[in-house]
């Protein structure tokens, strides 16, 4: 997984002409937290809450036209894939971060509706930080997933991602 | 590990993510926590005063929270503050109190001969009693504390650098307060600063007793807003920059106080799997209340002591 990430940045630079903003998720499957953990919270901590949701806004990035999708966020940096499975439905599994260092997975089944996407899926994650590295706890979140944006090059109606 | 934070039951939690996320909103725990009365219970009486803890010692199931701070005499009393709050403060003749009456150049015999506190409403509970009173010394409070063995105790001692007495100034005074009382309470002492922590530990370690100590966390630095600390919290521990346990290690201390806003099911939980106490609060609301009670901790600070 370190390895991944150290060649990442190399990754990045090749296809870094073809990176292209693709969706914003207002709700992201990594870390998946905030429906689970945060939004009971809403009526007695609106504020929080609201600045949570925030935090964990994710801005996606597809690398060179591929399957290949960054996601950047300060809750969560990640790297998935993403392929279809049929009709509006795709399905994604990737590795997320904290600010690089790896301390989980996730995937999910997604469904697109025009410019708008939702997916529910799975976040396994621990709370390794980089104050102190050790995987030693983990959880398993349902998670949910809500973004806007362009379609992906080459998509249609049944087909939501793009294929190489 | 476990699917959401429901125990397996024919009645809360079957297969199906639908059910499974709208028992996780809801909750699916009972509401059944032990619950401190912060500050008494702040949101029906003033603040750390004898109307306060009269009604909740009269409370069963219901411990008691305290804040600490020392007079000039190094007399413990139940106060949050460096200063006295003109908002809820007066002269005994009535009189507003000046903004800048620092408690660190008050006797006791002055802080309660001519001052009166409770007497007006507190902006944060319009609604709770008032009555106007002198601030409660601790030795009052242990006198009040007779009879209630099985009410346990947090005091929370507030020291602030370079404005209040040291540390160990607060762990002797509380202490051996405490002690000589012979008070059958099960004791948490509370504190914001590492330093504040390491001393009630030294004296208890050099007592030979066994004290319980619990780090507040995140810190609100003095005059320092709230919400301002929630945030830088909410975004480093949204980064992993920083955790609670890494705090906790550094400090010393037996457990955590989380301050409610930073809480979360997530963070207790971890908690708990690590065997580390937690409390939380302080809970301002009812709903927050049974929010709370709802998650694996030790107790919640709310400032609404359940009815009796």
């Amino acid at each position: 997984m370190s390895l991944l990430l150290a060649c990442l940045p190399l990754g990045l630079a090749h296809a870094a002409p073809a990176i292209a903003l693709e969706r914003v998720e207002i709700l992201a499957l990594d870390p998946g937290t905030w429906p689970a953990r945060h939004a009971p919270l809403v009526p007695t901590q609106p504020a929080m809450q609201a600045v949570r949701l925030a935090l964990q806004v994710q801005p996606e990035w597809r690398l060179g036209g591929s399957r290949w999708v960054l996601g950047t966020s300060v809750a969560a940096l990640s790297v998935a894939h993403e392929a279809p499975i049929g009709g509006r439905f795709s399905w994604t599994a990737g590795v997320q971060t904290r600010l690089g260092l790896p301390n989980g997975a996730f995937a999910g089944v997604l469904m697109q509706h025009g410019v708008l996407r939702s997916g529910v899926g799975t976040s396994v994650r621990s709370d390794a930080t980089w104050a102190r590295p050790r995987w030693d706890h983990w959880e398993v979140l349902p998670a949910l997933s809500l973004s806007i944006g362009r379609r992906p090059a080459g998509a249609t109606e049944d087909t939501p991602a793009p294929s190489r | 590990m476990r699917w959401a934070e429901c125990e397996p039951g024919p009645l809360t939690c079957r297969p199906g993510l639908g059910l499974i996320w709208a028992l996780l909103a809801v909750g699916c725990a009972p509401a059944d926590g032990p619950v401190f009365a912060w500050q008494g219970g702040v949101a029906q009486a003033p603040a750390n005063s004898r109307t306060a803890v009269g009604a909740t010692l009269g409370t069963p199931d219901v411990g008691l929270h305290a804040d600490v701070f020392l007079t000039a005499d190094h007399q413990p009393v139940l106060w949050a503050a460096p200063q006295l709050d003109p908002e809820i403060c007066t002269t005994a003749d009535g009189e507003p109190v000046p903004e800048d009456t620092w408690l660190v150049q008050l006797a006791l015999a002055d802080l309660q001969a001519e001052y009166r506190c409770g007497g007006t409403p507190d902006p944060r509970f319009p609604d709770a009693q008032t009555r106007a009173a002198p601030v409660l010394s601790m030795d009052e409070l242990l006198d009040l504390l007779e009879g209630f063995g099985d009410t346990p105790v947090v005091l929370s001692a507030h020291t602030v650098p370079n404005v209040s007495h040291a540390p160990e100034v607060y762990a002797a005074e509380i202490l051996e307060r405490w002690w000589a009382a012979g008070a059958p309470q099960d004791l948490i002492i509370a504190a914001d600063l590492p330093s504040t922590i390491a001393a009630f530990e030294d004296r208890a370690q050099a007592q030979g007793v066994d004290l319980e100590t619990r780090l507040i966390w995140p810190r609100v630095p003095p005059q320092g807003a709230a919400w301002l600390a929630d945030l830088g919290t909410a975004s480093a521990g949204a980064a992993g920059l920083d955790t609670a346990i890494v705090d906790l290690e550094a400090a010393g201390a037996d457990g955590l106080l989380l301050r409610a806003a930073a809480a979360d099911r997530g963070l207790v939980r971890a908690l708990e799997a690590r065997q580390i106490p937690a409390l939380v609060g302080p809970v301002r609301t009812r709903l927050g209340t049974r929010q709370s009670q709802r998650w694996p901790v030790e107790g919640v600070l709310s400032a609404w002591a359940p009815d009796p």
